[in-house]
């Protein structure tokens, strides 16, 4: 995603950077943690360029044809499916920013339950660390369970 | 340019002034020597098809994908509707693709002086990827960048040494290097028409966000304040990832549940 912001030009085929981004939410899809924004995004995306394709593309000229035959009184039509490709970029860079932040926010997750696991286990060193309190004195048996 | 001359003192009607690094003209220069127009194309579709295969196999591996659903992501890599555009126009970016491909394999395995070289390739093909140097600084890959300047001084003394100095001053003074302008400037750093960077089919956002700020979407952003955006992100990101939150919540445990009614 970086190479489209920090090129001067930036034409449609320079999306062909985006593919390991494409395999990479597969993979993500397969393994199940897919936020559900990415897999629209990307399925958007993907679907924008297959179905209303760009030259090149073997669909390409049923495209051409389509917007050929549009009624002269329908122009704004075909502005707007010039716009297809922005609106792919779009969606990939919301695709590629969900998928990213979940990375970051499950990656997160998984260090804060690492964490208060340690934390929480009187064996390891950080649990013993951190459940000592030396200005509490505390009776050798569960305290919860004399008190009933 | 290997004959002595210099592709980008080349005037030809009804053509733009070629923008690529003297060494990805150099790189087509055996093709356009050996070859007609016609064979060095279908040559270049080829090599562009190759390295196509290469990357979706290189990906869908990498993945872990295997058997059908390898087949499936493959097939749905080789549809997508960008590369054929970029078959269709003989363009490069595919090539750009396997690059920084190796390069992400390479950060994956740990192995930073593959991954900085594959980065000096792409720079010195594409010239803009050099950007990328930052985010291997924000994924605290610091060694790998210093590959990437290795591999950009040698590749460039090649370069020099194969082509000649007098096309390298050309095209210092093309992008406008020897100005002071291209890299940290706030001119051109491309001979192109100005409209094509506010063409309404140039996708670059930096274009488009500078283009909204200032109007001034004909003149790129230099790669000197690409570079240092992607850097000051650095402060935030190193906390972001691997520092732990504030708050984190303990399982309670015999010690702590003292407080009773």
């Amino acid at each position: 995603m970086t190479l489209s912001l920090i090129s001067p030009l930036s034409w449609y085929f320079y999306f062909c950077c985006f593919l390991p981004l494409i395999v990479g939410i597969a993979a993500g899809w397969r393994r199940g943690d897919l936020p559900p924004i990415t897999l629209y995004a990307i399925t958007a995306a993907y679907l924008i360029g297959t179905l209303l394709p760009s030259y090149g593309h073997p669909l390409s000229p049923l495209m051409s044809a389509a917007i050929a035959n549009l009624p002269a009184q329908h122009p704004h039509i075909d502005h707007a499916l010039t716009e297809r490709e922005f609106l792919q970029l779009m969606l990939t860079w919301i695709a590629a920013y969900s998928f990213a932040t979940a990375a970051r926010k499950r990656r997160r997750h998984t260090i804060d339950r690492q964490s208060s696991t340690l934390r929480g286990d009187p064996r390891s060193a950080i649990g013993w660390l951190t459940s000592w309190r030396p200005w509490r004195i505390s009776p050798p048996w569960p305290c919860g369970s004399t008190r009933h | 340019m290997l004959r002595g001359g210099n592709s980008y003192s080349v005037d030809l009607p009804g053509t733009l002034s070629p923008s690529d690094t003297p060494t990805w003209m150099l790189c087509f220069e055996p093709l356009a020597a050996a070859f007609t127009l016609h064979t060095a194309s279908w040559i270049w579709f080829w090599i562009n098809f190759a390295a196509l295969a290469l990357i979706l196999w290189l990906l869908v591996g990498e993945a872990g994908f295997r058997g059908r659903a390898a087949i499936v992501v493959g097939a749905v890599g080789l549809m997508y509707s960008p590369l054929a555009s970029n078959l269709w126009f003989g363009q490069s970016e595919i090539f750009l693709c396997l690059l920084l491909v190796l390069m992400l394999m390479a950060l994956r395995r740990h192995r930073d002086d593959l991954a900085g070289l594959a980065l000096a390739a792409a720079a010195l093909l594409r010239a803009y990827p050099i950007g990328l140097v930052a985010n291997l600084f924000m994924v605290h890959r610091s060694k790998a960048p210093a590959w990437t300047a290795g591999g950009v001084i040698l590749g460039g003394l090649l370069t020099i040494w194969l082509d000649g100095w007098r096309v390298i001053t050309t095209y210092i003074e093309l992008i406008g290097l020897s100005r002071g302008a291209g890299v940290i400037g706030l001119n051109s750093t491309m001979r192109v028409a100005p409209g094509l960077m506010k063409h309404p089919a140039n996708l670059d956002l930096a274009a488009l966000v500078k283009w909204l700020y200032d109007r001034t979407a004909g003149h790129s952003v230099p790669v000197a304040v690409s570079i240092a955006a992607v850097l000051a992100e650095i402060r935030r990101w190193p906390r972001a990832f691997t520092r732990l939150p504030e708050s984190i919540p303990t399982i309670p445990t015999g010690a702590d549940s003292d407080s009773g009614p």
